[in-house]
């Protein structure tokens, strides 16, 4: 550990600091480490303010730095410092980007990443919409960015984990924490399948100033931000405009009309964002061919899977009063095409067809 | 032993009671030893009345001794036995053959029906000794086969009958069996729902556990009600069993051969639920044998609760012991379990919006899964329809449960002739290496489930689960050979309706 990275680590205990105030310090013919040692004088003259002061000079005599770099070779936590060959070009254009990076799981970054984002009270068609992005996303080998909140964050995590892909949270706390508590195993999941990333020390608690802080980072990162549902005023929609402000795309779910839930993110459609129409949509990218679990060709042709498809999610009692089958058949029918990934099972007993290419093949095949 | 002979109930078996008696010179009282409980103590007042009644007065200083002294001795089914033993030492009968007295006396000399009449019948048919017992008891006693009963009205027709002056009739088997009472409510009666329909007769088919999942006022409770009236009818011999049971609580038979049913609130407790207490009661899955044990909300039920139900699903008897002793009853049951899909009942529903916090739920599935769940082959969500949705369902009607009935008869023979050997009766019982190897799988089963297992996330016991439902399936339709078809049935009923995929 440098002199240099122990002053970073130092200076990024103040909320305040970003590697801007070290390209103003280097344009004073000042180092980092030069600038911890020189002590409150020339701290004062630096402009920082009396409460940073303080708290520098604290950290200081405890060796913070120190501990805090033995603290990551501890707990397995990389540490990447502004200007280091791997630091992120993509947040080296942010207004305030961050001097260190906290990086815990399989570094490096993948090589390209969208942003999942929504609300943390998201309605289950949400929270199914973000995992079948996701997981659409996954399998084509792209990563899947978001913010490790409940909710659409959450989904979209399990997502891509489920589909075999890499998947990046950026945290508003310390990665050493789990916050929130119930995504203790999605966090050492998206370890072991991606990375937790922050920009706080080890132990920053949950604030709600950071995380509108850490989305500048989740819409810097991303290649394109997927707003799956957010209300009118929320850190997707934050996040979304940070990522428009910079010049990336921003995709939005539509949802239903009048419903809080989805306003903010059906306002972004208004505001030129893409509407997601089709999981396939998001495919404007080159994808991998991938290797099919159930060949398209074999695929069945299926009377309940066409009244799925003409009229949405349906009990079987209804099915049974559309194509004239017994219940038995149709269950054994519809439990066919899950398997084939055709259908899936919907809310409460209620059944439809999966989103994304086989099922529009299979669609097509027929029609 | 003496000619008189009482019993008392420890648990579901009758112990035999001596009953001796000596009257001596002095002042009149009566002095019970033997252990005797209060309900026993009691006794020599109705007793004294009952025999006064007839004409029989006592004087002296009477002693009576209830053989084994060393076994506490309950409830007021020694009145009987006690008078007759007064009755006889006072000179006023003599009884030649020994024989077992069981009833409760009124002070007029009534004999009041009383339980444990059946334990008692078997127990008077294993010492094959005649047995006196209430008029009230006389029905299910006619039910054991090869007992000699006599059900007096009153005390004075008994001592009648053992001085030799009027002798009663024998109780006969006639009298106590009426047709088939049809089951409200009946399957063709239930609006739509034919997907939870088909579950329940498959459950009623191969003996599988059910759990139903719907948002309030989707028809689970209605559901689990008419599971009954598909189950076949009680056979002579575990319609002895669920007697015998009944008996031992004093709750009186019913005349018809229809499955016990019983519904369990989740606020009762463990002793209610698997039997107990200082008398050793069996508890309502000892009540529910051979029929339906219904557990409504069920994720609101106690975890130990829960974990008392395992060993006697897995066994199908329960074992109660606590320092009074040591008692086992039968607890073969079909298990049906509802639950709301989330705390507030609406997740998932097309019309009304669920109000649960992501924590909540996450609780919420947390005390779905568990030991319990492990041990229901069939899940089936019971959706609330929509008023569009039933408009469209006006007019069509499913079979009735008689005609389910006949189908899941027929299933339930096959399997019972096909496990005879292993000693199984139902295909959800049987263990792990038959499922393995005696299933009767055709030949594209195993390849189609090794995709299947892949794109459905299956484990190995969700596995064998799947493959005993797919058995039934089979069953039904009377087929040896279990096809892809039926395996595609059994993996609807896998899951789902929970919560479990949101993050």
């Amino acid at each position: 550990m440098t002199g240099r990275e122990e002053a970073l680590l130092t200076f990024n205990a103040w909320e305040g600091f970003n590697a801007r105030c070290l390209e103003e310090w280097a344009g004073r013919g000042l180092l980092p480490e030069e600038v911890l040692d020189a002590g409150r004088p020339c701290w004062e003259e630096l402009g920082l303010p009396e409460k940073c002061r303080d708290t520098i000079e604290r950290l200081r005599e405890r060796q913070w730095g120190k501990r805090e770099a033995e603290r990551s070779s501890r707990l397995n936590v990389r540490l990447v410092f502004w200007g280091d060959d791997d630091y992120p070009a993509d947040l080296a254009d942010l207004d305030r980007p961050p001097a260190v990076l906290y990086a815990k799981g399989l570094w490096p970054l993948p090589s390209r990443m969208d942003g999942v984002v929504g609300t943390r009270k998201c309605s289950p068609y949400g929270a199914r919409m973000a995992r079948e992005i996701a997981s659409y996303l996954a399998q084509s080998g792209v990563g899947v960015l978001s913010g490790g909140a409940l909710g659409i964050d959450g989904a979209a995590h399990a997502g891509a984990i489920e589909a075999g892909g890499l998947t990046v949270a950026v945290l508003g706390t310390g990665v050493d924490l789990f916050y929130p508590a119930e995504h203790e195993r999605l966090f050492h999941q998206i370890q072991e399948n991606g990375l937790l990333l922050s920009e706080y020390p080890f132990s920053t608690p949950a604030r709600t100033w950071r995380f509108p802080n850490r989305n500048r980072l989740i819409a810097a990162l991303a290649g394109r931000v997927i707003v799956v549902e957010a209300p009118a005023r929320s850190g997707a929609i934050n996040t979304a405009k940070c990522a428009m402000v910079s010049g990336k795309d921003v995709w939005a779910v539509p949802g239903r009309v009048g419903e809080w839930v989805c306003e903010g993110s059906n306002r972004l459609l208004w505001d030129g964002a893409h509407p997601l129409v089709d999981l396939d949509d998001l495919a404007c990218l080159p994808l991998p061919v991938q290797g099919e679990l159930f060949p398209t060709k074999d695929l069945p042709s299926s009377p309940v899977l066409e009244a799925l498809r003409a009229f949405g999610d349906q009990t079987v009692d209804i099915l049974a009063s559309q194509v004239k089958m017994g219940a038995a058949e149709i269950l054994a029918e519809l439990s066919r095409l899950e398997a084939y990934g055709l259908v899936r099972r919907s809310l409460s007993g209620r059944w439809s067809t999966a989103a994304g290419q086989k099922a529009r093949a299979a669609g097509e095949s027929k029609g | 032993m003496g000619p008189v002979l009482g019993v008392t109930l420890k648990g579901i078996e009758a112990v035999p009671i001596d009953i001796e008696v000596e009257i001596t010179g002095g002042l009149f009282v009566i002095a019970v030893v033997g252990l005797p409980d209060t309900a026993v103590r009691e006794a020599r007042e109705r007793v004294r009345a009952a025999l006064r009644s007839n004409g029989i007065q006592l004087r002296g200083r009477i002693a009576m001794n209830l053989a084994p002294a060393d076994l506490p001795k309950v409830g007021s089914l020694l009145d009987l036995p006690m008078a007759v033993g007064l009755a006889m030492e006072s000179g006023a009968v003599r009884v030649g053959e020994t024989a077992l007295f069981l009833g409760e006396l009124a002070m007029d000399g009534q004999l009041r029906t009383t339980k444990g009449a059946v334990p008692a019948a078997l127990l008077a048919r294993k010492m094959g000794i005649p047995l006196f017992l209430p008029p009230g008891n006389a029905g299910e006693v006619a039910l054991v086969k090869g007992v000699k009963a006599f059900a007096p009205p009153d005390l004075g027709s008994l001592l009648a009958h053992l001085r030799g002056d009027a002798r009663i009739p024998p109780v006969t088997e006639t009298g106590f069996e009426t047709e088939e009472t049809s089951i409200e409510p009946d399957l063709a009666d239930i609006k739509g729902q034919a997907a939870a329909k088909r579950a329940l007769e498959i459950a009623a088919a191969g003996h599988h556990n059910l759990l139903l999942v719907g948002s309030p006022g989707s028809g689970k409770t209605l559901l689990a009600r008419a599971l009954r009236g598909i189950l076949p009818p009680l056979s002579d011999e575990e319609r002895l069993e669920t007697l015998l049971v009944k008996s031992t609580l004093g709750i009186p038979a019913k005349p018809d051969r229809m499955r016990p049913y019983r519904v369990v609130h989740h606020t009762a407790s463990a002793i209610a639920l698997c039997g107990g207490g200082a008398t050793l009661r069996p508890g309502e899955i000892s009540l529910a044998h051979r029929g339906v044990l219904f557990l409504d909300e069920f994720p609101e039920f106690h975890r130990d609760l829960l974990e008392a139900l395992r060993q006697p699903l897995e066994d199908g008897v329960i074992t109660v012991s606590r320092a009074s002793g040591s008692v086992t009853y039968p607890a073969r049951v079909l298990l049906v379990c509802a639950c709301n899909p989330c705390p507030c009942g609406y997740w998932g529903d097309p019309v009304e919006p669920c109000r649960c916090s992501s924590r909540v739920l996450e609780k919420y599935r947390n005390r779905l899964s568990g030991p319990i769940l492990d041990r229901i082959d069939l899940h089936v969500s019971v959706p609330r329809l929509t008023p569009e949705e039933l408009v469209c369902l006006e007019g069509r009607q499913g079979p009735s449960s008689d005609e389910i009935r006949e189908k899941v008869s027929g299933a339930r023979k096959i399997q019972q002739e096909r496990w005879k050997a292993q000693g199984f009766s139902s295909n959800a019982e049987i263990p792990e290496r038959l499922v393995r190897s005696g299933l009767g799988l055709s030949r594209k089963v195993r390849p189609f489930l090794a995709e299947a297992v892949r794109g459905l996330r299956l484990s190995g016991r969700g596995i064998s689960r799947v493959l005993k439902v797919a058995r039934t399936v089979a069953d039904l339709r009377g087929d040896a050979e279990v096809s892809v078809e039926d395996v595609c049935e059994a993996l609807a009923y896998r899951g789902g309706g929970i919560p479990v995929d949101r993050t």
